[in-house]
């Protein structure tokens, strides 16, 4: 009774099992296609699963910070002197911008008050923490572990304090992932902060970022410091990207301030308007990506 | 009777150790590793794991199992959902299918065999990606994952190898 059992069985479990991949290898392709149009069902299943693993991430990211903490210090303890020599000159270099800076900004009051200038919406920042790091070539995204929960929402500006990292994308309970500026779908409206020249950022998954819709007639030298525009009103203005640099054959480049190994606590800012302007049927690439992943 | 309820579940728990295991690879190489310039050729550790258990206990590591583990992989990277579920689940297949071939073979003759298999995988996952985002992304960091997933391999099979050993039996 066993013998044509087996013999039957183990043709019908090859078969089963040949079925089985054809029909998994069918789901993942159907499930690349899909991909392609990014269903809101992708962003909530990708929501999920980042605001599951953010607390395991958020415990195990610890330890190896401190590790590289330690292992850059060690490194420093070499150049102690010199270093500290360069932090006391920058220090008085920063004491007398302060005081320029405190003058320029009571100035600056005077004169919108005469104006009569509606006053600029508040700020608002959400310290987070990098816990998590898209590695591979496709992505540049990070994870942070503040979400919906601590007051972050899709499309708000994240920075360091050396300048722009990116933009909200995905909005968990708590956490969220980073757009990089680098990201092959990043596109931040930005300006030549010396020139007012306007261009839009648009970044291509390598290390400096392109200038795209610059003016033709506009001159742009190598140095110069690019800053977002907050045209749109999605970002504030006024935050430091990076400085222009010369790149032959692709065009204008911006090497980024932002260290990006060193990315560890990151400020999101929350400038008041994000919504308003995004349920507008607003032009820009932002507010286009931004809209899909609010819900 | 307490007994075997304790030991099924122990024996469970052994079974599933491979699954949680390669799922930690997922999540461990998401960490951010502070070291310049690593982000983008960061080794796909869940590649080794997936190859290491369709060697020695693809039992173990069904491929519905592996789909899910390849769904969670592109879901948390942010890589378009469905190309690592792909790569992921042709791999596991090819290799599962040819078990009794490599299973015996020494350690110089898998790591070959891995490096071939990690050139296939990250270009074809590379090019699906290119297809899904309908962008040409540039392919030097494929060459550079190439080779530091290689090199991750001996390490990350030593670590699997004593997992397997002290779980598994």
């Amino acid at each position: 009774m066993r013998g044509p059992l087996v013999e039957l069985a183990t043709p019908l479990k090859a078969w089963t099992q040949r079925f089985a991949l054809v029909l998994l290898v069918g789901g993942a392709i159907g499930l690349t296609l899909s991909g392609r149009s990014d269903t809101p069902v992708m962003g909530e299943l990708r929501t999920a699963v980042t605001d599951l693993v953010a607390p395991v991430l958020d415990v195990a990211s610890r330890p190896v910070a401190r590790t590289a903490d330690v292992i850059h210090s060690v490194e420093s303890l070499a150049e102690l002197r010199a270093e500290n020599a360069a932090l006391r000159r920058e220090n008085e270099r920063l004491q007398h911008w302060k005081s320029v800076a405190h003058e320029l900004r009571a100035d600056n009051q005077a004169l919108r008050r005469m104006l009569n200038v509606p006053s600029v919406a508040e700020t608002r920042y959400v310290t987070a923490r990098v816990v998590g790091d898209s590695g591979g070539g496709f992505v540049r995204s990070v994870l942070i572990n503040a979400g919906s929960h601590d007051g972050v929402a899709a499309g708000q500006a994240a920075r360091a304090p050396s300048g722009l990292v990116g933009r909200t994308v995905e909005v968990g309970r708590n956490s969220a992932r980073i757009l990089l500026i680098t990201d092959i779908n990043s596109r931040i409206p930005v300006v030549i902060q010396s020139t007012r020249v306007r261009a839009i950022l648009a970044g291509d998954n390598t290390a400096q970022p392109k200038l795209t819709y610059l003016a033709d007639q506009a001159e742009v030298e190598p140095g110069q410091r690019v800053v977002t525009s907050g045209d749109g009103g999605v970002f504030p203005s006024g935050i430091p990207i990076g400085k222009l640099v010369e790149a032959p054959e692709s065009g204008v480049r911006v090497q980024p301030f932002v260290d990006w190994h060193r990315l560890e606590y990151l400020r999101v800012a929350d400038h008041g308007q994000a919504d308003a302007l995004m349920t507008n049927a607003a032009p820009s690439p932002e507010a286009a990506v931004a809209q899909g992943t609010v819900r | 009777m307490k007994v075997t309820v304790w030991q099924s579940l122990d024996l469970a728990l052994r079974q599933i150790t491979p699954v949680l295991v390669t799922l930690l690879t997922v999540i461990v190489a998401r960490l951010p590793m502070h070291v310049p310039h690593l982000m983008p050729v960061m080794p796909w550790l869940a590649l080794v794991a997936v190859f290491y258990w369709a060697v020695h206990r693809p039992a173990l590591m069904p491929m519905p199992v592996v789909f899910a583990v390849g769904l969670f992989h592109d879901l948390l990277v942010g890589a378009p959902v469905g190309s690592g579920v792909l790569v992921l689940l042709l791999v596991h297949a090819v290799i599962a299918g040819q078990q009794r071939f490599f299973v015996s073979r020494s350690f110089p003759v898998l790591w070959s065999v891995f490096a071939v298999v990690a050139l296939v995988a990250v270009t074809a996952h590379w090019a699906i990606g290119v297809v899904a985002t309908g962008a040409l992304l540039s392919p030097k960091p494929v060459v550079f994952q190439v080779l530091t997933t290689v090199a991750v391999y001996p390490l990350l099979t030593w670590v699997f190898a004593h997992v397997q050993r002290a779980v598994l039996r």
